[in-house]
């Protein structure tokens, strides 16, 4: 029982981890312009995300050390520092991201300005990242994050029609009123944001604090295989939602709260209340996350002592580097600069980054010094290569994407 | 270690991750000491180097000059000179780490740890 209960928790708690600001915002902007003709791209990300985060979670048990403390010996120290900086830039994108939309949420339900919010929940989430022990987080907020599947009953409490609904996903056509660069520039924000950097770097650190052994690799390939595509299936619903209500009334999607109003429209107040709970707690949790991978990243890259199972003063550096990441963020969202905005143009620069952060994944987890006998198998090498390859495609497609389409607008 | 297989530093040393005696870590392999022996003779490693003075010149450029010149401050009077860890105290060598047979308080290898601890993080309540 009380394992059946365990892999329950780490299940939560991947779908939790997968959702994010990204997700929300990049599911409901494309469901209210493009109805589900994008979902293949949700698909495409899940399926990427769920074997490199494998990769990684098997990385961090069998050579007991997390991909990015691995890099540097393996790419060399330059190659390494290119991606440590594209890495941690972008990740402050994100964390920028994360802190808008959580003030955005308590804007929603207080009336009070969004920034008057900002410097609040960046002092939470720097106390998670200080004080809070990292199974209590992991837990807590994924847990919390579950209140999302509200937008899975509202599907089913709306007018739903779900022929047509399937007739989007299997015709993935671009929708007449759009043009071609539009559907491919949020096809990308999607990917994005199933595939955002910190997440590998969290995955495979969290593995660390949490002292996997290979006895756990069982546990963690059931997180990944079943915790995933669950998150992925929610990012699918909440795109649907938005399908059903906003699509017909051609709603764009400019805020959080207009993701939010199909579970309105559905299930009233005590709905609404429901998925604004799980948006405020994914993103709170994505927030320290964020913030936490910035500080793996960059301690891994030095050597430095790293980690939140040891005491602050026993990985000063480490913290210091999540505190300024936490201070800089901040600052930047209180420029005042348009939350939504930044949420796209992170996943999308995101998706550009994307190689960088899942190649070395892939050589590490080919490499016989740490992984012995546990390296990737053909099939997992050949599937991995495919989806690296269309990484890379959508890695070079990105940039010129945002200039094209004014980041979607 | 293969004994008389060759092999160059950059396989075997650069960039490895150090752990001192207490399996703490300490960092990374930055650079090496080679020292031309008095009677002549190719040049031995005779110590390991690390620290930002050691890591700066080998990323080079702005951000290496930058980072050596953090690393310089952090140096008893401006001692340009990185920290090094003499090969007798370096233990184990293999393909993956290198574990040092003393403690990494000891060496005094870590200023920058000291001054981050000492004049910022344990001043915050909770450290």
């Amino acid at each position: 029982m009380k394992r059946v209960f365990a892999l329950a928790l780490g299940v939560m708690t991947a779908i939790g981890g997968f959702v994010d600001v990204g997700n929300l915002v990049t599911s409901g902007i494309t469901g209210a312009r493009f109805g589900m003709s994008l979902t293949w791209a949700i698909v495409v990300g899940t399926i990427a995300m769920t074997l490199y985060g494998e990769m990684a979670g098997r990385v961090a048990a069998v050579a007991r050390r997390p991909v990015f403390h691995i890099i540097r010996e393996r790419l060399g120290v330059r190659t390494a520092l290119v991606n440590l900086l594209a890495f941690v830039l972008l990740s402050l994108l994100t964390l920028a991201a994360e802190l808008g939309g959580v003030a955005l949420v308590l804007e929603l339900v207080t009336g009070i300005n969004y920034l008057v919010w900002v410097p609040l929940i960046a002092a939470a989430v720097w106390l998670i990242v200080w004080r809070m022990s990292f199974s209590v987080m992991e837990n807590l907020f994924g847990v919390l994050g579950l209140c999302l599947v509200v937008f899975v009953v509202a599907l089913f409490v709306l007018p739903t029609d779900w022929g047509s609904l399937w007739h989007g996903v299997t015709h993935p056509w671009v929708p007449p009123r759009e043009g071609h660069p539009m559907y491919l520039f949020y096809a990308v924000s999607l990917l994005g944001a199933c595939l955002v950097p910190y997440q590998v770097v969290f995955f495979s650190s969290g593995g660390r604090e949490e002292h996997w052994t290979p006895k756990n690799l069982t546990e963690m390939r059931f997180n990944c295989v079943v915790g995933f595509p669950l998150g992925g299936l929610l990012s699918i619903a909440i795109m649907a939602a938005a399908a059903v209500v906003l699509q017909p009334l051609q709603i764009n999607v400019k805020h959080l709260g207009q993701v939010a109003l199909p579970v309105a429209r559905a299930l009233g107040p005590v709905g609404l209340s429901i998925a604004l709970v799980g948006f405020a707690a994914a993103l709170l949790a994505a927030a320290a996350e964020c913030a936490l991978s910035i500080g793996y990243s960059v301690g891994q890259f030095f050597g430095w002592s790293w980690g939140k199972d040891r005491r602050p003063r026993e990985a000063p550096r480490f913290h210091l580097v999540c505190l300024v990441a936490v201070i800089a963020a901040t600052a930047f969202i209180l420029t005042s600069i348009d939350p939504i905005a930044v949420t796209v143009v992170s996943v999308v620069l995101g998706a550009a980054a994307v190689p960088l952060t899942y190649f070395p994944v892939l050589v590490v987890a080919n490499d016989r010094d740490y992984m012995g006998g546990r390296v990737n198998r053909r099939w997992s090498n050949a599937l991995a290569t495919v989806f690296l390859v269309l990484m890379v495609v959508t890695s070079i497609a990105a940039i010129p994407l945002i200039f094209f389409t004014k980041a979607g607008q | 270690m293969d004994a008389g297989k060759r092999f160059s530093a950059d396989e075997m040393l650069l960039d490895r991750q150090i752990f001192d005696a207490d399996d703490q870590p300490l960092g990374k392999v930055d650079d090496l000491e080679l020292t031309l022996p008095d009677g002549g003779g190719p040049p031995v490693l005779t110590a390991i180097l690390c620290g930002p003075t050691a890591l700066g010149p080998r990323i080079g450029g702005r951000i290496g000059q930058w980072w050596a010149a953090v690393g310089r401050r952090l140096r008893p009077s401006d001692e340009p000179y990185p920290n090094r860890i003499p090969l007798d105290q370096v233990g184990k060598v293999d393909s993956t780490r290198l574990t040092l047979t003393v403690s990494r308080d000891v060496l005094d290898a870590d200023r920058m740890r000291d001054w981050t601890r000492d004049h910022i993080i344990g001043r915050i309540p909770g450290a």
